[in-house]
């Protein structure tokens, strides 16, 4: 063979060989990739700043923290769990985990702007798959539980699915498929990428290994959260999250904004049926059911925690009494809607101050603190698995 | 004679640093295409 085609041939061989000891690697770092001393997904190393975190990081956060003889419990959930209006110190979830004690493990999976059955809810539903002891607390609105696909967080979804994570849900494929046939062309064509990257990804790893290039050595896309330095590990940015600003401070922008928001809670609900009566719209109790059965596996179901979350009474304080009635109607409502499913759930907040909360829905350090109580409280409740 | 063969091998050498290299830019290249073109931008209702 002449040396030219020898050339040719050591570099037509070396591509694929680079390829596949990318692969390996991917798969390697599927197995142990996760940020150090986590506490919370900040927005340095979430979706605000391009940073996708695979499933395998949640399950590798999850895994490596349980041992035998301890309960995981899982939080997902919104920004309310994730602790916006807490700094890193002052988070509700370090307060449950040291009221809790040794017993349990508490590793805090939400993300600002998911849904109850995103994120947290799918690697609980993994760990439960695997037969460990689970927990999972989250939270949502009154008639809120949207889908596990279609949002910000549905490719760990894909993820999860293409990984075979999950538990066998003929229900969730069954809803999942109706809602994507009613869908506009570009939501379907934007699930059929997911679902391809998913696909793709569970052969070649490539998710894994370059999130986990950028989070310990490098990061290689330009984002407005990281504009000045964009290049740098991740690891490196600090979660900035602060505490709720002094009590003056708080709740006095926006207010009729705000307002309107609390209103909304509950008036597309119920409807009156005499002075403080209320009655619930079924469409919206009956879809919320529909969604929960379809989201969440039974086996998910009986191990969840759900919190209603109230607004700040700031805000309740300003409804008229009609409307604090609804209020309250409405939270004991769907607090049944989602027992009826078997899943425990508790309105949270109600009794709450001003000082409790940061903004018209998360919570300052001291609600945080009362949060972890209650928590501690139903968590040692909850029937072992 | 050496140095031809060493010019050789280091030629061998380069394509194959190369041809590596490729393929992991490749296996970058799918987790680039699939990331999204726009962050997600956090707003709280």
């Amino acid at each position: 063979m002449s040396h030219a085609k020898l050339k040719a041939l050591v570099f037509l061989v070396a591509i694929p060989l680079g390829f596949a000891l990318a692969v390996w690697l991917g798969r390697d770092a599927a197995r142990y990739a996760k940020p150090d001393k986590f506490v919370r997904f900040h927005p340095g190393i979430a979706p605000e700043s391009l940073f996708y975190p695979p499933f395998s990081t949640l399950e590798n956060l999850a895994l490596a923290r349980w041992s035998p003889g301890r309960t995981l419990v899982i939080i997902g959930g919104n920004s309310i769990l994730n602790g916006v209006g807490q700094s890193d110190q002052n988070l509700w979830s370090r307060r449950l985990q040291e009221e809790l004690g040794e017993r349990y493990v508490v590793v805090n999976l939400s993300f600002r702007g998911a849904l109850p059955c995103e994120a947290g809810a799918l690697v609980a539903e993994t760990l439960i798959k695997r037969g460990l002891p689970v927990i999972l607390i989250s939270s949502t609105a009154p008639a809120t539980v949207g889908r596990v696909a279609g949002g910000t967080y549905g490719y760990l979804y894909y993820e999860a699915q293409a990984h075979n994570r999950l538990i066998h849900h003929p229900a969730r494929d069954a809803n999942l498929a109706a809602w994507e046939e009613t869908a506009t062309p570009s939501v379907r064509e934007q699930q059929a990428e997911l679902r391809r990257a998913a696909a793709l990804d569970s052969w070649f790893h490539f998710q894994a290994l370059w999130h986990h290039i950028g989070y310990r050595y490098g990061f290689t896309t330009w984002t407005q959260v990281t504009r000045n330095r964009f290049w740098r590990p991740r690891d490196t940015i600090l979660d900035e999250g602060t505490d709720a600003r002094p009590l003056g401070d708080r709740f006095r922008e926006q207010l009729d904004a705000e307002l309107a928001i609390t209103r909304a809670f509950s008036a597309g609900l119920a409807e009156s049926t005499g002075p403080l009566s209320w009655r619930a719209y079924t469409p919206q109790t009956g879809l919320t059911g529909e969604l929960i059965d379809a989201m969440f596996p039974p086996a998910v179901r009986a191990r969840t925690i759900m919190l209603l979350n109230q607004n700040a009474l700031y805000y309740r304080s300003r409804l008229s009494p009609a409307e604090r009635s609804r209020d309250d109607f409405v939270f004991a409502t769907y607090e049944q809607v989602w027992r009826d499913r078997g899943v425990v759930c508790h309105s949270v907040g109600a009794n709450f101050t001003d000082e409790d909360y940061a903004d018209r829905t998360h919570l300052a350090p001291s609600g945080g603190r009362k949060l972890a109580q209650l928590l501690a409280e139903y968590i040692r409740q909850f029937s072992p698995p | 004679m050496n140095s031809s063969r060493i010019r050789q091998s280091g030629a061998l050498a380069l394509r194959l640093l190369l041809g590596l290299a490729i393929g992991v830019f490749i296996h970058y290249l799918l987790y680039r295409l699939f990331l999204p073109v726009q962050p997600f931008i956090y707003v709280a209702f």
